[in-house]
């Protein structure tokens, strides 16, 4: 008897359970939905999908595969023409193939470092949070030696150790402090930490994409994919004759940077600021 | 008083641990490195291995690992940093990084300066008063800021100041045609002051306007976009401490410093200045050992110094704070007890 009472008791324990981790999930839904809904959330959601569908089907905006993308061809820094809508690069490479590929590496790249990061700091940063509160250290001294690992020595490091796209493991340690810093801060709750951490993702992998794009334009980068950040820094080179071949790859890079951050800025945005704008 | 010596105390302790911290991640990063320890000081030609060996035994290289950390150590306090294998075959990586780190320093100082007051002033702007029609055009022109890479700012400025209108030099850190001071502490400020040569110090500073400009722009936009994450609205304490955002903001501005080294190096490129970035990658490229080893050190205690720093900044506001918020309260009561 003792033993039906126990498994009924686990089970309504288990039920609570349930029903709390399914309400928070709905509160945040009800946090997240109004901000998704604001003009600055909707632009940036555009531009990021439409960065996403023409990394998974590249073939909508042009004709050469990965392959043709990286290999040598006549017509080096050639002027934008039908066949290459927007010029052509060194060996001869069709430019906007090599930004819609570049873009596609970019996002992959900067998105498993993120999910890396997140991972990493829910192991962490749940700890860390129950440090914080129970001993009163502030969460800074804590994340302190994390926070230490500076990215240039991490990418020296990975530079010489592991391939190239194993990088992206670093990137994502690198960003674990990142992301516990915003946990350690909170109440353990799933709605209290979806609420502070999910609106600074697209601010996070933006400045992913953004350092990894600077490290590719230094030539760190050691794998043979393609290189937005190395192909701006190539194209520099020859900047006054075959300007295309910059600032094309250096637009595309802006267009997405921004729908990432002005995706952020619509996640920050309170329903009574929106409505606030809306009077303005 | 006793409240000041424990944090004091603490922050020490703190300090220690980091230090040790960095020293093991140097020297573990140091022992994957390409090239070798040993080609620095065999002369050039054919092999001898017995003298190879003989000069890793000298090296330490040999020894039982938890021996060679503090060998690594030791020699790295006292800086003992070895002699360059290819950059310039058998000089002092000392002098090498010394001169490499005091350019970089003359790089960076000033845009950060400037940098953090611009970037704080603007970034509060851009917060208040956020509802009006006004600021969604500021708010907007940050993201887009923000989205501009440091190197394409470079480049422009570059391209309008060194090219359209040739007014400022391109790149490099002297003009055609003058010689370099005497080495005499690594600065090229103080051995041309030093020297007499001060004909030097004007054209140096002419040479790194653009450079400035540019990193300048980039930490600015940086430290706007961190005031704003942290809503950076006062800067004297809240009464509510829990909710108060400048410590924080103090420390994320002393974590950043991997970014703002990222800035610089991309600068260093941009302009081909001969600063600790430049270096590094010479390093790299020539596989000089014994560089790269000290620059790893004199990076990782740099990041050692700023959070020291920044640690020293977080415990006096917190001292501050504290006592002005119980002096608030103090007159509140008083208040109080006056209408009572």
């Amino acid at each position: 008897m003792n033993e039906s009472r126990d498994s009924e008791f686990n089970e309504k324990r288990n039920s609570d359970l349930l029903d709390k981790i399914k309400a928070e999930f709905t509160e945040l839904g009800h946090f997240l939905l109004p901000r998704l809904k604001s003009p600055y959330s909707l632009i940036g959601l555009a531009i990021i999908l439409i960065a996403i569908i023409i990394s998974i089907f590249p073939q909508i905006l042009t004709p050469y595969s990965y392959t043709e993308a990286t290999g040598i061809f006549p017509g080096a820094w050639d002027p934008p023409s039908l066949e290459h809508l927007l010029g052509q690069a060194r060996y001869g490479r069709d430019v906007l193939a090599r930004i819609i590929y570049g873009i596609s590496d970019s996002l992959l790249f900067c998105s498993l470092s993120a999910l890396v990061g997140l991972v990493g700091a829910l192991i962490i940063g749940i700890p860390i949070n129950y440090l914080n509160k129970q001993l009163n250290i502030s969460a800074e001294i804590i994340l302190a030696p994390i926070f230490m690992i500076p990215l240039p020595l991490l990418v020296i490091y990975t530079f010489f150790i592991f391939p190239g796209f194993f990088l992206y493991l670093f990137y994502g340690i690198y960003l674990i402090p990142v992301f516990t810093y915003l946990i350690v801060r909170e109440d353990l709750s799933i709605y209290e930490i979806g609420k502070k951490v999910i609106p600074y993702i697209p601010l996070i992998i933006g400045f992913t994409i953004l350092i990894y794009t600077l490290i590719g334009f230094l030539g760190l980068l050691s794998f043979s994919g393609i290189q937005i950040g190395y192909d701006i820094a190539s194209a520099r080179l020859n900047f006054i004759d075959a300007p295309w071949a910059f600032v094309f790859p250096n637009l595309a890079i802006i267009i997405v940077l921004f729908g990432f951050f002005i995706l952020y800025t619509g996640l920050q945005q309170s329903p009574e600021e929106m409505q606030e704008l809306k009077r303005a | 008083m006793e409240k000041i010596l424990k944090n004091f105390i603490f922050i020490l302790i703190f300090t220690l641990a980091l230090f040790l911290f960095a020293l093991v991640l140097s020297f573990t990063i140091s022992r994957f490195l390409p090239g070798d320890p040993a080609l620095a000081y065999l002369p050039e030609g054919p092999i001898d291995w017995d003298e190879y060996e003989a000069i890793m035994d000298q090296l330490g290289y040999n020894d039982p690992l938890i021996i060679q950390f503090f060998t690594y150590a030791f020699k790295m306090i006292l800086g003992d940093w070895g002699a360059s294998f290819s950059i310039i075959r058998g000089y002092p990586v000392q002098l090498l990084v010394t001169e490499a780190l005091l350019n970089s320093l003359d790089l960076l100082i000033v845009p950060l300066i400037i940098g953090l007051i611009l970037g704080v002033f603007l970034g509060r702007i851009s917060i208040k008063n956020s509802s009006l029609r006004s600021n969604r055009i500021v708010q907007i022109l940050s993201l887009l800021g923000l989205a501009l890479p440091v190197f394409l700012v470079g480049i422009l400025i570059q391209f309008i100041f060194g090219y359209l209108l040739p007014i400022l030099p391109l790149s490099g850190y002297k003009s055609l045609g003058l010689d370099d001071p005497p080495l005499i502490t690594g600065s090229r400020i103080i051995d041309s002051f030093l020297s007499g040569k001060f004909y030097l110090i004007p054209d140096y500073f002419y040479h790194l306007i653009l450079p400035w400009i540019t990193l300048t722009i980039s930490i600015t936009i940086f430290i706007i976009i961190l005031v704003r994450v942290y809503h950076i609205n006062h800067l004297k304490p809240s009464k509510d401490i829990e909710k108060d955002s400048i410590v924080p903001f103090i420390f994320q501005v002393g974590f950043s410093f991997g970014t703002i080294f990222a800035f610089l190096m991309i600068t260093e490129a941009i302009f081909n200045l001969n600063g600790l970035s430049h270096l590094l990658f010479l390093a790299i490229n020539n596989a000089d050992y014994w560089t790269i080893v000290a620059i790893l050190y004199v990076i990782s205690m740099s990041f050692v110094l700023i959070i020291f720093i920044f640690t020293i900044l977080f415990i006096i506001y917190r001292i501050y704070q504290r006592q002005s918020v119980s002096k608030l309260s103090n007159i509140n009561q008083m208040d109080k007890e006056v209408k009572l």
